[in-house]
């Protein structure tokens, strides 16, 4: 759904446009939030955060320019996700400045490249697997869930995830063996 | 790879691979979908029943506030120092006479004193009273004329300072630095004139004992009134009825 489309749903209809505008960008915003929380929060703080975010852009949309929700709300999600990581830092008394959250690695830009051509040979490889191996390997690994949510979510028992999980792993293992 | 490598790579990655790999692989089921936008439906319901506030921003600065406590502090230290110094300043300051307890005294002084007779000064000080009797006037000595007046008290009197005599005659005749003569009943002393003009001196009244003066004047200045001098700058007159020497005695 456009930005357009969802203003103007969500003038006719707010409740079906709140619900429109949650599933259209969830997964934009988790990914924001998610990049910059991980290594400090945990998955109840970036929920938190997620929700945040989606009441706090829900509360202003009248003041969002010309409907143009992705950008309002991305910048919203960076905002808050920072805020959230400078209070979960200053708990363990250390902050870090605002920049050096948003690039964790400041590498040159040829390993940046590199680092990107991987990334996306990995993530190649990983959805050649076929379900369900593809989301219990991220799930697992990108994400950090248990083994037991995984399952729930891909229909099987904890132990029989875990079980594809070790299976789909070595695959990927052999596939990428000559990489390093 | 292993592992660590694999997870190394996927987080490393930026914000675009990481909305793409939320794309393609959703972080959250449908049920879990549900339960967050429920969240989030609350959570926006309860901001709205909250009344409205108003947010100021007002940048505070620690330097000013400490800028503004050291002010504070300066001024009431100068306040306390301006006060305390006035009310040492007039701690210090001499004190007009009227405030004098002793200075409130008021002398008997009537025109009929005699010789022998006692002369109450009462109230000279908060201590008691003074008594004065003129034993002698009117009598001749070394070619001068001579009064002599015996003081006396139950009560110690002191008066070390010559700005605050007890006792001044008019007239009287020693000149600066000459000493005269001042009895006590245990000892004598001397007495010494201070100043020109007027013949102040200082003596200490024992407890219980008297002092005599002898004081001596010219034969043609005879001591019509004398003075006692209750502090350094008020006086109290009074009046010695003697008999004026007679010329025809000598």
């Amino acid at each position: 759904m456009t930005d357009s489309e969802l203003c103007k749903l969500i003038q006719t209809d707010p409740e079906q446009g709140h619900k429109a505008l949650y599933e259209t960008y969830v997964k934009y915003v988790y990914a924001i939030i998610f990049r910059i929380l991980r290594e400090i929060g945990s998955p109840e703080d970036i929920e938190d955060c997620l929700v945040e975010t989606f009441s706090d852009v829900i509360l202003h949309l009248g003041s969002i320019e010309g409907g143009q929700y992705k950008s309002y709300i991305g910048q919203s999600a960076r905002n808050r996700a920072l805020n959230y990581y400078n209070v979960l830092r200053r708990q363990k008394e250390h902050t870090i400045p605002a920049e050096e959250i948003a690039e964790p690695s400041v590498l040159h830009v040829q390993e940046e490249l590199e680092q990107k051509e991987l990334r996306n040979q990995l993530l190649q490889r990983i959805k050649a697997l076929g379900e369900p191996d593809a989301t219990i390997l991220i799930q697992k690994y990108y994400y950090g869930r248990k083994m037991s949510e995984i399952g729930k979510l891909v229909g099987l028992t904890a132990n029989a995830a875990q079980v594809r999980c070790s299976r789909a792993l070595k695959r990927l293992q052999k596939e990428l063996a000559d990489w390093r | 790879m292993r592992k660590t490598d694999l997870i190394g790579l996927l987080h490393s990655e930026d914000e675009e691979t990481a909305i793409r790999i939320a794309e393609e692989f959703p972080p959250f089921s449908e049920r879990e979908n549900e339960r967050i936008f429920r969240r989030i439906k609350e959570s926006v319901e309860m901001q709205q029943e909250l009344p409205e506030e108003t947010l100021v921003i007002s940048r505070v600065s620690h330097v000013q506030e400490l800028r503004r406590i050291v002010s504070a502090a300066a001024c009431l230290l100068m306040l306390c120092g301006t006060f305390g110094g006035l009310f040492w300043l007039k701690t210090q300051m001499p004190q007009p006479p009227e405030q004098y307890e002793a200075t409130e005294a008021a002398v008997h002084s009537t025109p009929s004193h005699r010789i022998g007779e006692r002369y109450a000064a009462v109230n000279l000080t908060s201590s008691g009273t003074l008594w004065l009797t003129v034993e002698e006037a009117g009598m001749m000595q070394e070619q001068l004329y001579c009064v002599r007046i015996k003081l006396e008290s139950r009560h110690a009197r002191s008066h070390a300072r010559s700005s605050s005599t007890l006792f001044q005659a008019d007239n009287f005749m020693l000149a600066v630095g000459q000493e005269g003569e001042l009895w006590n009943t245990i000892r004598p002393c001397g007495i010494r004139t201070d100043k020109d003009e007027a013949c102040p001196y200082a003596f200490t009244l024992e407890s219980g004992k008297t002092i005599e003066l002898t004081l001596y004047y010219p034969l043609e200045q005879p001591p019509e009134e004398m003075f006692f001098v209750t502090s350094y700058c008020a006086k109290q007159p009074f009046t010695v009825l003697a008999e004026k020497p007679d010329p025809e005695m000598e």
